[in-house]
């Protein structure tokens, strides 16, 4: 993991735990607190509405008791009765028909119908066309309530019909005529019973519930949550073998209100620790980068460090252990600068070492020769003066070839260290007059061609370093025909454009020959300093070639193969991004002596 | 349909016909049932608490129409309460020997309510005319006229399926004439009581415009749910009302008269998803019929056959199968929103399907009606009487209760007119998907001294008043 992931989560970890855990108890508290108080609501709710009950219970037997008196003293009525539905006239019979529609009417009751001491159904105010239906049921079971009232269920045209019943009785002529009536136990009055919209009331039959048409209740429907409730135990008259069943009404407040509350809370929790989160990633990640950003320039520096380049500087006003830090690495660099130096010295000094043994090494070859005929001519002039002349002339020679070799020793180690000045130069002139030269110098037998393009732009480099070059390289061209000659063929030519990857062109210097070629061995050392083949050498010629191509930012190649001759390409950057021009003929043919 | 066979100009009347004298309806003393009034009227004040809706002429469908529609078309032919035919829009009617056909003569001035002359191609085209308005599905007519053709401006050739001795069919409202409809919705007509040609469309108050001065004009007020008590001590002479506290306030007040219009509604409950082969009617039983009677306001009795449906009339329809209920719903039982006879027995239908079973008439709906006893109990509910035509409305009903004319003499006419209000795939197959209920009857309320009326053969009765001397129409 790394140190920014690393100090990300544990940023994260200290911010959000203690959140959690305020949120968590802010739930916890606010969730018991609300339970509670719905708890005291609905308990003293229900017992308003038994009290609304036993009110409106004695409300309906107060109205029923006046039916009654009013039913006793209607003779129209009492007429009716006497003389049986089979002798009513159309007018006697709407009139008992709707005598209960109109009572039901006058007394504000819902419910409301007049039965025989049979319980044959004479008129029914909630659903007119019911008469002559037995009904003995009801009056039985209201008359076993402890309190005379219960919930019934009426039947009305449009469905049934649930309602708070007692009964009363009037009697007619020796007869007895039963009044049952009653209030709606429907929705909406249980809605007026909750007095509070939140609340919600429902009466709970074996069958059926009935409930307030509150807003809460459609969630309550809908809501898993569940409610707080309170119940005020009822009796239904069921009409079948048990008359009377139990029935409750159920005050319920439902927790749809807490459980938006919650999730109101929720919202806000995750809100703040969304907001944590990227605030504290941010945080961070900046204290990431601040402290980074020091150890990654520390890292690049020492990165750079190796003995070919100690000058980093660790410098720092840092005060910190990232300034400690790189307070070591500075001591560190300056132990190895000064290593390094020490290395280099010893190295020199191995070098020089070397130079001068070689150079002892050549001048007392050189010298030996000379040495001798000195000696020789010494030893003459004491024992012969006259034949001195004579022995002179004859090692003269000999002389004359010893300080050759010294002076072309001298002046090869002369050019171990060239001087540069790179300017434009004419590549094809310089050829010209190596080839001529070196024509000229060359056995009979050595053939020298040049094939050179007579557009190629100037160089950049220096006419003397690049004579050497091809000097040294046309020379060993010729060297390496052997007694029977060959040829050696030097070529120009120019490559690329300004649009290709050479960008302003180069132009490529060609030497040939026919020669014996070289080994794989002989062509890996043949670039050492000092290696050579051939019985006079010194070994630095190609070394020199290698050396000077290099300093005029060029490239050598060698393609050879023993008996195949050998083949040197040197390309060297022109002078100028030369506009495009066209091809030249290559001029060709032997160099005249 | 009615074949048209003659042109105008038609040759006149062979000369020599036997024609009786034109003129207006003879009035007998058999057949009055309130003496000629003793008070003369400016204006006869008649009160309506049912709609009256001139779509429906010639066939009315309520108390209140009939009377209104009586008034202001013509038959061709008067048939008196003791049956016999008086001369009315024809003047002379004769089958000439050897034939079937019967020539009609028009008497001599008949003339529409805008003065224009009736001619015998109006009376035909008049019947077509009801075949457009009244009825589009009327093939009906067939039953009653075979054919006619135009012999002259006032002769017509007419063949009738009925071959009987007098051409008694011609006295049906059903044939009476109207022609084309004015502006305020009325069809033309030519009776002894006309309309102003320009009242306005939609007017409460149908104000007839008398033929001569001898009797004066009748203001028809039409007042759907007052109360007809209000009505009358508001100054109406008549009143035509079934509510009992109207009939009964009325009998108790010796100035007015209460008159019995007949049995002329009769109440059918119509079961869209009714299969079997056998007519409705024959299940129907007694006691259940007269339970459902005793829960109608007013008077009512069980309704008794012959039934109009039962009828066979040329009847065109789609037939098919019967409407499909929709299943998994509560039964409803239908009724008509304003009819509230219709609500009472849809009802009690509701209530005796959750009676016991020891009640006859619970019984008998259980024998009678399977449909509304099996399974769940059912409620009533209302339902706009254009829902009564659309079959996919109708399937939400197991049955539903309308009302229809009881017309013994014009079976065809009635069917059609309940046909037309049922979905097509229904008409052809009316015996099977109708159960008779109830019939019940309207009564006049007449204020005495101030009308005079006389009663038909069909119980419809004609009202007329008298003016003040040397009033002028």
């Amino acid at each position: 993991m790394s140190f920014r992931a690393r100090l990300a989560v544990a940023l994260i970890a200290v911010v959000l735990i203690p959140l959690v855990v305020v949120a968590a108890g802010v739930r916890g508290e606010m969730t018991s607190r609300l339970t509670a108080e719905y708890q005291r609501r609905v308990e003293a709710l229900s017992a308003v509405i038994r009290q609304d009950l036993e009110r409106e219970s004695a409300s309906i037997a107060g109205r029923l008791s006046t039916l009654a008196a009013m039913l006793e003293s209607d003779n129209r009525f009492r007429a009716a009765l006497k003389g049986g539905p089979d002798e009513y006239g159309a007018a006697e019979r709407d009139y008992v028909v709707d005598y209960a529609g109109r009572a039901m009417g006058l007394a504000g009751l819902e419910i409301l119908q007049l039965q025989s001491e049979d319980g044959r159904i004479i008129s029914s105010g909630h659903f007119r066309a019911e008469f002559d239906r037995l009904e003995p049921e009801l009056p039985e079971a209201l008359a076993l309530t402890s309190r005379g009232a219960a919930i019934a269920r009426a039947r009305t045209a449009e469905g049934p019909l649930i309602g708070l019943v007692r009964a009363d009785t009037a009697r007619i002529g020796g007869r007895a005529v039963i009044l049952v009536g009653g209030t709606a136990l429907d929705s909406a009055y249980l809605g007026s019973l909750a007095r509070d919209g939140a609340i919600r009331i429902s009466l709970e039959l074996p069958d059926t519930t009935i409930a307030s048409p509150s807003a809460a209740a459609d969630s309550l429907r809908s809501a898993p949550a569940g409610a707080i409730i309170a119940a005020v135990d009822l009796a239904v008259v069921d009409g079948g073998d048990v008359p009377l069943r139990p029935a409750r009404l159920v005050v319920a407040h439902p927790l749809d209100e807490l459980q938006a509350i919650r999730r109101s809370v929720d919202r806000w929790f995750l809100t703040a620790l969304a907001l944590t989160l990227v605030a504290a990633l941010l945080l961070a990640l900046w204290l990431a980068r601040r402290l980074g950003r020091p150890l990654e320039e520390l890292a690049a520096k020492t990165a750079h460090l190796d003995l070919e380049q100690l000058d980093v500087r660790f410098d720092t006003d840092r005060d910190d252990e990232i300034g400690d830090l790189a307070r070591v690495l500075g001591a560190m660099t300056a132990r190895l600068r000064a290593g390094a130096a020490r290395l280099r010295e010893v190295e020199r000094r191995a070098t020089v070492g070397d130079v001068a043994r070689q150079v002892n090494h050549d001048i007392k070859n050189g010298l030996a020769p000379i040495r001798n005929v000195v000696r020789h001519l010494v030893q003459v002039a004491g024992d012969d003066p006259h034949a001195l002349p004579g022995i002179f002339a004859e090692r003269q020679g000999t002389l004359e070839s010893g300080i050759a070799y010294l002076e072309t020793l001298a002046a090869n180690y002369a050019r171990l260290s060239p001087r540069l000045d790179r300017q434009p130069c004419d590549a094809n002139a310089v050829a010209r007059d190596v080839v001529r030269d070196a024509s000229a110098a060359a056995a009979p037998a050595v053939e020298l061609r040049t094939q050179l393009d007579a557009s190629l732009p100037p160089v950049l480099g220096d006419a003397v370093v690049l004579r050497r070059i091809l000097e040294n390289l046309v020379g060993n061209a010729v060297e390496s025909l052997g007694p029977g000659g060959g040829t050696v063929t030097l070529s120009s030519e120019r490559l690329g454009g300004s649009g290709d990857r050479t960008g302003g062109g180069v132009a490529r210097l060609t030497v040939a020959d026919s020669g014996r070629g070289m080994t794989e061995r002989e062509l890996a050392h043949a670039f050492d300093d000092f290696y050579t083949t051939k019985p006079t050498g010194t070994g630095l010629g190609l070394s020199i070639v290698r050396r000077l191509v290099l300093d005029l930012n060029g490239t050598l190649r060698v393609d050879t193969a023993p008996g195949s001759g050998t083949r040197f390409e040197v390309e060297l950057p022109l002078a100028v991004a030369a506009a495009p021009s066209l091809p030249a003929p290559h001029v060709s043919g032997p160099v005249p002596r | 349909m009615i074949a048209i066979t003659g042109c105008l100009p038609a040759p006149r009347a062979p000369a020599g016909d036997p024609v009786p004298a034109p003129g207006p309806a003879v009035r007998t003393t058999a057949c009055e049932v309130l003496p000629p009034p003793t008070e003369a009227a400016d204006r006869i004040v008649v009160a309506l608490t049912e709609p009256v809706d001139p779509r429906h002429v010639p066939l009315p469908r309520n108390a209140s129409e009939r009377l209104v529609f009586s008034h202001l078309y013509e038959s061709l032919l008067e048939r008196d309460c003791t049956g016999a035919l008086r001369p009315s829009l024809l003047g002379a009617w004769r089958r000439p020997a050897g034939e079937r056909a019967w020539l009609l003569t028009l008497r001599s001035d008949p003339r529409w309510w805008n003065e224009a002359p009736v001619s015998a191609a109006d009376v035909v085209a008049s019947w077509h005319g009801h075949a457009l308005r009244a009825l589009p599905d009327s093939d009906w007519l067939l039953a009653l006229v075979e054919s006619a053709s135009i012999e002259g401006e006032r002769t017509f050739r007419v063949t009738l399926p009925d071959t009987a001795a007098e051409p008694t069919v011609l006295a049906l409202p059903a044939l009476a004439l109207a022609g084309r409809t004015l502006p305020s919705g009325w069809p033309l007509g030519s009776g002894r009581q006309g309309l102003a040609i320009g009242a306005p469309a939609g007017s409460r108050e149908i104000v007839t415009v008398p033929a001569s001065g001898e009797v004066p004009p009748i203001e028809f007020r039409i007042s759907p749910g007052r109360d007809g008590r209000d009505l009358l001590d508001a100054g109406a002479d008549a009143l035509v009302s079934d509510a009992p506290a109207a009939l009964e306030y009325a009998r108790a007040r010796p100035d007015l008269a209460v008159l019995p219009l007949g049995w002329d509604r009769q109440y059918v409950l119509v079961i869209p998803a009714g299969e079997g082969s056998a007519p409705r009617a024959d299940a129907a039983d007694a006691a259940l019929r007269r339970s459902l009677a005793a829960a109608v306001r007013g008077e009512a009795r069980a309704a008794e056959p012959p039934f109009a449906w039962q009828t066979a009339c040329p009847m065109r329809g789609a037939g098919g199968q019967p409407v499909r209920a929709r299943a998994g719903a509560v039964p409803r039982i239908g009724y008509l929103r304003d009819d509230e006879r219709g609500r009472a027995l849809a009802e009690r239908l509701v209530a005796l399907a959750s009676f016991a079973g020891e009640s006859p008439a619970r019984t008998a709906l259980a024998a009678s009606l399977p449909e509304i006893t099996a399974g769940r109990a059912p409620v009533a509910m209302a339902l706009d009487s254009a829902s009564l035509a659309s079959e996919a409305r109708l399937s939400e009903f197991v049955a539903v209760v309308v009302s229809t004319p009881v017309a013994p003499s014009d079976p065809c006419g009635t069917q059609a007119s309940l046909a037309a209000r049922l979905p097509e795939s229904l008409r052809t197959q009316l015996d099977r998907v109708i159960f008779p209920l109830v019939e019940t009857q309207s009564h006049l309320i007449a204020r005495r001294g101030r009308i005079g009326a006389t009663r038909d053969w069909r119980g419809s009765l004609t009202l007329y008043g008298t003016t003040a001397p040397g009033a002028a129409r």
